[in-house]
């Protein structure tokens, strides 16, 4: 018999500990939940996970973070970027890739998706999928939105639904630490993608609603921290108890 | 094109409208029968007879004063009792009367009664007719600009008047980040834009920043009273002063000759745009004790120069403010342009050209990049722009802001903001409210939109009322409102009430005529034959 599949699942939001624990723990997988990094490296002592599921904006916020779970372990280990929904599966993958990652899954994953992801990883794990090129965070106009109608509507009913539940940084998908650069690069990011004006032609009218939702969220969310000013309020608002 | 409708874009001007479509891949205006690219906003009511649209209509201004509507954009979506509108009671000549519904209506000495929405509809319907002349009767989607700085309910009048004239409303798109449009669509440059568009009746300033594609309006500022009209009643004064010291007689006593000195001197100003000075000439200009006098007077651009100061002064404060909000310094600012016919005005570019320190482009006529733009607006939207330039960027995105703050009138005269000036649109923003008195069965909510800080000193959008409340103590129930400004910047108003999760209101427009106030407009003008001078089958 061969010994269970050890995941461990890096993030910082309990609803997607949670969310992967139940995916892949009804697979009969030993999955060890982590809240951050550094938590996530300490308590790994005496854990050899086969793979690691990492939040994606954790990687971000530090790039080395991949190339140093790596060197945690001197069994080979395949990471999995997990991020809230992108417009594109494939730019997901890629920049996946380009971060040192052996595959992508989307938050929150189908089963499926993420069975594939598992697979891709572990098989993969012997090496590291470092490229030549550095991590680039920079808005990809030309690539976005996805030409796949299918992958949009996919893409449009994973973030609404759960879109009351994301704050102002999430719902940019910036980290909480982001430049003001980055934020307006990430606050046109999101419109090319769910500006109602964007021209969806294979979407149907409750598709292009959700669009609609969405992109008043993104306004909500870079009105509270697209300005240095709005940013300090938004922060002080939530450090308040309650 | 695709099948069944035709995309075209409309700048409903103050004094001047005009309509653009996209022709064989490029933004191209569309002329009249006479080769005349813009329309005058004008609107003749003869006793009998048909009604005159255009440039028949302004021929009108001098011999019927009292019959002929011009500048109904000062007016739409506002309330009577608006100080504007009482002043505007006083300079024109045409008799101005409350509606029903507390809006504005003309009434001129014909007999004619018509809302400003009909009048508008009267112009948008005349100026689209160019497009059904050149690309037959199919049915028309337009996206129509407005200022900028045009408040929520002056927006919500301006896509009605659309719909009234039989135009499918794409959009309601602010004029000057429709001319950004039309600068930048050739894809070549990034950078933040600086539009100054002086019209003949608002003044609006926005800055753009485009990058890969995406216009996003960082800030915006303006004055719906401050417009090229004004530099022609200020000259037009100063002629009129000078007629009387020489003499002796006041043009301004009668509308008809003051309305001819008006007419004059505008042509005299646009023709300053390209002389040194030239001659305001009308015969039998007025009647003094010896019979008529005519009157010819030589007007230099330095007189021009002088009148207009005060106004390009304002202008260019205005632009400092619209700077400062949005923490651009002017060495970051890339390109200015210019648009609307004011611009034309020789000191107006100089004085732009000074405050930025760099020449303005003029590769799009200030008269025409409104509806170019928008033109160009209403094909992204429909996904009709085909046969695009090569070097047009493959996605251009307009991410436009709101004009003025929104918030709700609090106890005491403050205001409480729900949304600030320059928040990205389209947004809502949420906020609960709970019952503050026992068995209280209603929640009322007053609607303002300015930027003062006293109630009083804000426009009130209306009243939104959640009703029917169950009865409960104090604070017992709790609301949850969702105030929301959609694409086209008009807000509305979502309530739901949390203990039951019923939503009281759903997208409830706070300013706008009722459907059946709609219904009515758009029998009415079915049922006035006029003339547009556009050759319409």
């Amino acid at each position: 018999m061969t010994p269970p599949l050890v995941v461990c699942v890096v993030s910082a939001s309990s609803v997607t500990r949670a969310l992967f624990a139940s995916l892949l723990g009804s697979k009969g997988t030993d999955v060890h939940p982590f809240d951050a990094i550094p938590h996530a490296l300490a308590g790994m002592v005496g854990v050899v996970p086969d793979v690691v599921v990492l939040e994606a904006l954790l990687a971000r916020a530090n790039p080395e973070t991949i190339q140093r779970l790596r060197e945690a372990w001197t069994a080979p280990v395949g990471i999995i970027l997990a991020d809230r929904a992108y417009a594109d599966e494939r730019r997901g993958a890629e920049e996946s890739r380009s971060l040192g990652a052996n595959a992508f899954v989307a938050i929150p994953p189908d089963a499926g998706a993420l069975a594939e992801a598992v697979r891709v990883a572990q098989g993969d794990s012997t090496r590291s999928a470092i490229s030549g090129s550095p991590p680039s965070l920079t808005p990809d106009v030309e690539s976005s939105p996805p030409v796949d109608a299918e992958q949009m509507a996919r893409y449009v009913e994973r973030l609404w639904s759960r879109l009351y539940t994301l704050d102002a940084y999430q719902t940019l998908r910036v980290s909480a630490e982001a430049t003001s650069d980055e934020i307006r690069n990430a606050f046109r990011e999101r419109a090319l993608e769910f500006h109602p004006d964007r021209f969806h032609p294979n979407l149907d009218a409750a598709a292009r609603e959700r669009i609609y939702q969405i992109f008043k969220r993104v306004s909500w969310a870079f009105r509270k921290v697209g300005d240095p000013k709005a940013r300090r309020e938004y922060e002080s608002g939530r450090r308040k108890p309650g | 094109m695709a099948k069944g409708a035709t995309t075209i874009g409309i700048d409903l001007g103050t004094t001047n409208s005009a309509v653009a479509a996209i022709v064989s891949g490029m933004p191209t205006v569309l002329l009249d029968a006479q080769k005349r690219s813009t329309m005058p906003s004008v609107v003749s009511f003869p006793e009998s007879g048909v009604t005159l649209v255009g440039h028949e209509a302004r021929a009108k201004l001098v011999d019927a004063p009292h019959d002929t509507v011009y500048s109904v954009k000062r007016l739409i979506g506002r309330s009577f009792t608006e100080p504007a509108v009482r002043a505007a009671r006083a300079s024109l000549p045409y008799e101005i009367v409350q509606d029903e519904n507390g809006q504005v209506a003309v009434h001129t000495r014909s007999g004619h009664v018509y809302s400003v929405v009909e009048v508008s509809a009267m112009i948008l319907h005349a100026i689209a007719s160019r497009a059904r002349r050149q690309f037959g009767p199919a049915p028309l989607q337009a996206v129509i600009t407005v200022p900028a700085n045009f408040n929520d309910a002056q927006r919500e009048y301006t896509r009605v008047a659309g719909k009234v004239a039989g135009l499918d409303v794409l959009r309601i798109v602010n004029e000057p980040t429709a001319a950004a449009l039309a600068f930048g669509f050739d894809g070549k440059k990034d950078g933040i834009v600086a539009v100054y568009d002086f019209g003949g009746g608002t003044f609006d300033i926005s800055l753009v920043e485009i990058k890969g594609g995406v216009y996003r309006v960082l800030s915006t500022a303006g004055d719906a009273f401050l417009g090229g009209d004004d530099v022609d009643v200020a000259l037009a004064g100063q002629i009129a002063d000078r007629f009387r010291r020489e003499q002796r007689i006041d043009l301004r006593r009668s509308q008809a000759e003051w309305q001819r000195l008006l007419f004059a001197t505008e042509r005299a100003k646009c023709e300053l745009a390209d002389v040194e000075h030239t001659m305001v000439t009308i015969e039998e200009a007025g009647f003094g004790e010896s019979g008529a006098v005519d009157l010819r007077m030589k007007v230099t651009r330095n007189d021009l120069a002088g009148v207009a100061y005060a106004f390009v002064e304002r202008s260019i404060e205005l632009t400092h403010k619209c700077l400062q909000a949005a923490g651009v310094k002017l060495a970051d600012v890339n390109d200015v342009v210019l648009c609307g016919g004011t611009t034309r005005v020789p000191l107006v570019a100089s004085a732009v050209a000074e405050f930025f320190g760099r020449a303005p482009r003029r590769d799009v006529d200030p008269m025409h990049a409104v509806a170019l733009g928008a033109s160009l607006h209403a094909a992204l939207l429909t996904g009709q722009w085909v046969n695009r330039p090569k070097t047009a960027p493959a996605t251009s995105l307009l991410v436009d802001v709101l004009p003025h703050s929104i918030g709700i009138a609090v106890a005491g005269g403050g205001v409480e903001w729900l949304l600030k000036s320059n928040s990205v649109v389209p947004t809502e923003e949420k906020r609960r409210f709970t019952t503050w008195r026992d068995g209280q069965d209603d929640m009322r909510f007053v609607l303002l939109q300015g930027d003062s800080p006293h109630a009083a000193e804000n426009t009130r959008l209306g009243e939104f009322v959640v009703p029917d409340l169950r009865s409960a103590k104090a604070g017992q129930i709790e609301i949850e409102v969702s105030f929301e400004v959609d694409v086209n910047g008009i807000l509305c108003v979502t309530a739901l009430d949390l203990d039951s999760k019923r939503e009281t209101s759903r997208r409830l427009k706070i300013s706008g005529p009722s459907a059946g106030d709609v219904a009515k407009s758009e029998k009415r003008l079915a049922a006035t034959p006029r003339d547009d001078g556009e050759g319409e089958p």
